[in-house]
């Protein structure tokens, strides 16, 4: 099949491709202080990243691998202090044949915090220059793009323009020969039939409803709270602002992710293993926005698109995330924070499928370089998550 | 500006984007019909395109979100008050 859609990107030595071009400075837990972010402070072109988990190795080691081996991120300095489980040697290993730059740090044997970050200064500043020069963009098929899919701060317009219009853009990707990862299977209780009759085969059919069963059966203090659990997935509120049934608002949620069959299920922050859709399952304990936006791009996504209602402000280190307002108010509201407005529906008469390819459109402009409103403040969320 | 979305051609519901004052008729271009709103709509909340049998399927986006618990005439509100959820949720 012949694709026609390209965007600019870093090909990497290893094939993948990046739509940025950062250096990561990761601290392998949040004991050695605040060493990335000193060194971002100082260093033009690098992105700081750290989480408290120093136990939590299950989870926690493919967050940190899957980060650092991004195709958006060029070169990688692990920052340790050597007690930590989360082993700095080991996602060096298993980040090595991406080829690219990778050092590690351990604040001990440096000497120190304040040693650290002149050590780490000197090692980002060489790692920025040779970045700067030697990664070039290249016009490539979307094709290569993987885009993880979100919603958070949700309301009565979720469902109506913001994220059936992403999900038009999400075909339209797929259609390229792109990538597209959907999460929170919590959301997609009341909707499990209807998904699993979009799995390529039996064996995916199978996961998809077992993952959303446990993500109800795994809800928190459910054995105490099963008024409560029905009433938090379709609360008062949601009743008020029109949603009638579980199915209807699970519905309007996975809108999102398109109409294309489900390729299959991935562990937490599993790498994609192939183009179409996936869903990613969480984690024991339920994630939160920050944690999910991390894990996609753990998994390789290098975009993440997050719709909302009622505003959210979070950004990644990792890679851009593109705003989609259905609420033309908060896109007034928020505007240093939102970058597109589905809320045009509304108040323009725009249709569904015309903000979709003004979502698609902008995709590909912001994989070729347009920086997102939350990238441009510097919003460097990060969470790791852990089971328990 | 709009007043309501049909979000798939199956739907036998569409959704009020304003609020939508009782006896308002309405020209639905999707399906070529005038209709007589037979309750207030409010923001958000949903009126029927045809008359829905009690114990049919409510559909929208194309799936079926609900089944009529009682007769529901054309232009009427549809909403927990005539709609239930006719899946099973055993963990809930």
């Amino acid at each position: 099949m012949t694709y026609t859609k390209k965007f600019s990107g870093y090909i990497r030595p290893d094939g993948k491709v990046g739509v940025r071009n950062h250096v990561a400075v990761i601290s392998t837990v949040m004991c050695t202080g605040p060493i990335p972010q000193r060194i971002a402070e100082q260093v033009d072109g690098v992105v700081p990243i750290t989480h408290p988990w120093c136990f939590a190795v299950r989870e926690t080691l493919p967050i940190l691998v899957g980060t650092a081996g991004n195709p958006n991120i060029g070169a990688v300095l692990l920052v340790t202090l050597g007690c930590e489980e989360v082993n700095a040697e080991d996602i060096a290993d298993k980040i090595a044949k991406s080829k690219k730059p990778c050092r590690i740090l351990n604040v001990r044997e440096t000497g120190g915090t304040l040693r650290t970050i002149e050590e780490g200064i000197r090692i980002a500043q060489k790692m920025v220059q040779e970045l700067s020069y030697k990664s070039k963009r290249e016009d490539i098929d979307i094709a290569a793009l993987n885009v993880g899919v979100k919603c958070g701060g949700s309301d009565g317009t979720s469902g109506l323009a913001a994220n059936p219009s992403v999900g038009v853009a999400m075909d339209k990707l797929i259609g390229e020969g792109g990538g597209v990862i959907m999460a929170e299977p919590i959301e997609m209780v009341g909707a499990e039939e209807i998904l699993a009759k979009r799995a390529i085969n039996k064996k995916v059919q199978q996961k998809i409803k077992k993952i959303i069963r446990e993500s109800l059966e795994n809800y928190p203090g459910r054995e105490s709270m099963v008024g409560v659990v029905k009433e938090k997935l379709i609360s008062p509120g949601n009743i008020k602002g029109g949603l009638t049934t579980l199915t209807e608002k699970a519905l309007g949620a996975v809108l999102k992710g398109g109409t294309s069959p489900i390729q299959g299920v991935l562990d937490y922050a599993e790498l994609l293993p192939g183009k179409g859709l996936y869903i990613m399952n969480e984690t024991g304990m339920h994630m939160t926005d920050v944690a999910i936006c991390t894990a996609f791009f753990a998994s390789g996504a290098e975009i993440v698109v997050m719709t909302t209602g009622v505003g959210t402000a979070i950004g990644s280190p990792i890679g851009p995330i593109i705003k989609v307002t259905g609420h033309p108010e908060t896109f007034r509201k928020m505007e240093d924070n939102m970058d597109i407005n589905a809320g045009a529906i509304f108040e323009e008469n725009k249709t569904i499928p015309e903000v979709g390819e003004e979502i698609f459109e902008e995709i590909i402009r912001v994989a070729s370089g347009k920086k997102t409103k939350a990238e441009i403040l510097r919003y460097y969320e990060f969470a790791a998550n852990r089971s328990f | 500006m709009k007043q309501w979305m049909i979000l798939n051609q199956r739907d036998n519901v569409a959704t009020a984007v304003c609020e939508i004052k009782k006896n308002t008729v309405l020209y639905i271009q999707e399906i070529n019909k005038k209709i007589r709103i037979r309750q207030e709509i409010p923001l958000g909340h949903k009126f029927s395109l045809e008359q829905i049998s009690r114990n049919k399927e409510i559909l929208k986006y194309g799936e079926v979100i609900g089944k009529a618990t009682r007769d529901i005439k054309e232009g009427e509100h549809v909403h927990i008050h005539n709609v239930t959820d006719p899946r099973e949720h055993p963990a809930i």
